[in-house]
């Protein structure tokens, strides 16, 4: 269970969140929805452990992360916590399989190079390991970026607006995979305002423009 | 983690690889522009030892008549032997218009005191001298440059002429024309080379053991500030000294310089005219640490993207830092060495062909000052990174990730 109690944030003299509190239930799928400017993305700042000026606390799994030195939430960040975005975020300049070890930085680790290998098969793109990133299509791009995301095998899965740069098909598989995720026991909270994404939503939120949750299913 | 941050460094060294070779060229422009610089300033210093190296009689300063055909002399080892210089005024400065095209001539020269056996005090004294007396000393063949004008003779220039042996003993080429002999106080430009006449070889040798080789003519007026005393004068006190130079028709005034002062008062009026160069590599080093800093500033500005994912997914702040102090260092270090390399080729090559006998003389190039700036630059590089890393590293992650920093 991850849990933000009494989180309050802003920027300057906007503020975003007034004592917000909220709570993630683990191996669900949670949609969180709203409108541009709503705080979507500070949302997932926050609960993504990106960011952490603030005031409130933060519980992640027991834990209060706002006691938490650099070094600690780095290595939660690493370990519990998988990333997807709009855009890919990849490096272009170099392969695939240099962007996913980009902070893991054992190239000899066997177990982890066997999980490369199933996940890039799962997402049918084994072929581009050792390709540079320019040279993949946006599609193909994304489950890179879904590879990257699971390659530690973490907990929790944040993805902010996933499908937002994908056509309907890519959209279905990216959306399909991070619903059977929760069968793995995994927590996937997907931050978006497609209404593609309601369908898999096992709780849903709508992020009101006063930094309200609102929660609709 | 330190190590991990290396390892972070070369696991993706070809990402922003533009960035990187930009960093890397602009480094190694400016590295080279300071180190060819810096290795010209040495060479120059060495280049004037090494004129001095055979350098191994005193030099002699003649003054003339500005015709340069007939040198006369009007004061001489006096100078060093009855009077001192400092003690005698000169107040006839047209001595010389007096002499010219007249057979006898009635001059008025103001004394004052000198020392010991010569003119006690301040006097009046009236002298005749004649120009059937003077010596006949052979025409002097110029083979470059010009004699003094009318205009430098009468303005007291800094000009001279030098025969060919010293031309190449000093300045390592028969044409010195245009360069700069400087000794004491002195510093005299070079305006015309003689060819060396026996003759007149035969001449100061008979008087003075001196080797002409070392002689510098200058117009009569050029030390007209310093005493210029005829040795007429020393008639009348009936010297005998001075009348066995009379008799043997001495007629140049002529100045000595020790081998040592002329080479260390030459080096250190050459590192004086070098002071501006210094200056230029000075300004030089500044641009290179502005630069250094401006390149750094872009360069970690291009990097937040990386830095903002590597975070992403788990970086720690440390980690962040020492990937961007050892990925400049690094590329640094490349153009660190390469420009030193080139550097040296380039001068050394220069030097080679420019000056090459002044080639075995290399060794006085001391190239530690490169080493020297280059691990200051070096340290600078970590200093500039570890300071503008720090946005980086305290900017917004995901605002970094979505290039909104």
């Amino acid at each position: 269970m991850y849990e933000l109690i009494n989180v309050s944030k802003s920027y300057g003299k906007n503020q975003i969140f007034t004592n917000l509190n909220f709570t993630i239930e683990s191996k669900k799928f949670t949609g969180i929805f709203g409108e541009s400017g709503s705080g979507k993305t500070t949302l997932v700042s926050i609960l993504g452990m990106l960011d952490q000026k603030y005031t409130g606390n933060y519980i992640f799994n027991g834990i209060n992360i706002t006691q938490l030195g650099d070094r600690e939430l780095s290595t939660l960040r690493k370990e519990k916590i998988g990333f997807l975005f709009q855009e890919s975020y990849l490096i272009n300049e170099i392969t695939v399989f240099d962007n996913l070890l980009l902070n893991v930085l054992d190239k000899e680790n066997k177990q982890l190079i066997k999980r490369i290998r199933e996940l890039m098969d799962k997402f049918a793109i084994s072929d581009f390991l050792y390709r540079r990133v320019s040279t993949l299509s946006g599609g193909e791009k994304q489950r890179v970026a879904l590879v990257r995301a699971l390659l530690m095998n973490p907990e929790l899965i944040i993805a902010d607006e996933p499908t937002g740069n994908l056509d309907k098909t890519n959209s279905e598989i990216i959306l399909s995979y991070l619903k059977s995720l929760c069968l793995e026991n995994k927590t996937v909270i997907v931050v978006s305002h497609d209404e593609k994404v309601l369908k898999y939503c096992d709780i849903q939120y709508n992020l009101i423009k006063n930094g309200k949750l609102e929660r609709c299913l | 983690m330190f190590v991990r941050g290396l390892k972070s460094s070369i696991i993706a060294l070809e990402s922003n690889l533009k960035n990187r070779t930009l960093f890397f060229l602009l480094n190694f422009v400016l590295l080279v522009t300071v180190f060819i610089e810096i290795l010209t300033y040495k060479h120059s210093i060495a280049l004037e030892l090494h004129r001095y190296q055979n350098f191994t009689d005193d030099i002699l300063i003649v003054q003339m008549h500005y015709d340069s055909e007939t040198p006369y002399t009007f004061s001489s080892i006096f100078d060093r032997k009855l009077a001192s210089i400092e003690n005698v005024l000169y107040t006839q400065y047209a001595i010389n218009q007096y002499i010219y095209n007249k057979e006898t001539y009635q001059l008025s020269v103001k004394i004052k005191g000198t020392s010991g056996n010569f003119i006690e005090n301040y006097d009046i004294v009236d002298f005749y001298y004649k120009t059937n007396g003077l010596p006949n000393v052979k025409k002097n063949e110029l083979i470059y440059g010009r004699v003094w004008t009318n205009e430098e003779y009468q303005k007291g220039e800094s000009v001279g002429l030098i025969y060919e042996a010293t031309a190449k003993t000093i300045f390592g080429k028969s044409d010195a024309t245009g360069e700069r002999l400087n000794f004491g106080s002195h510093s005299i430009k070079i305006i015309g080379i003689l060819k060396n006449t026996d003759d007149i070889k035969n001449y100061y040798r008979t008087f003075n053991n001196y080797n002409l080789e070392f002689v510098v003519y200058t117009p009569i007026t050029y030390l007209k500030s310093d005493s210029l005393i005829d040795y007429s004068i020393m008639r009348s006190y009936n010297n005998d000294i001075l009348k066995e130079i009379i008799t043997n028709n001495i007629s140049e005034k002529m100045y000595f310089y020790e081998r040592e002062d002329v080479i260390s008062k030459t080096l250190d009026i050459k590192k004086e005219q070098l002071s501006n160069f210094y200056y230029v590599i000075v300004v030089t080093l500044i641009i290179c640490v502005v630069g250094l800093f401006q390149l750094i500033k872009n360069f970690i500005n291009q990097m937040t993207f990386e830095c903002s994912i590597r975070r992403t997914f788990g970086a720690t702040k440390f980690e962040i830092f020492s990937m961007l102090v050892f990925q400049n260092s690094f590329v640094f270090l490349l153009a660190l060495m390469l420009a030193i390399v080139v550097s040296i080729m380039i001068i050394y090559a220069y030097f080679y062909f420019s000056y090459r006998y002044v080639y075995p003389y290399l060794s006085y190039i001391d190239i530690n000052i490169i080493l020297i700036i280059g691990i200051a630059q070096l340290i600078l590089t970590i200093a500039f990174t570890t300071l503008l890393s720090q946005k980086i590293i305290n900017t917004n992650i995901i605002d970094g990730v979505k290039g909104n920093s």
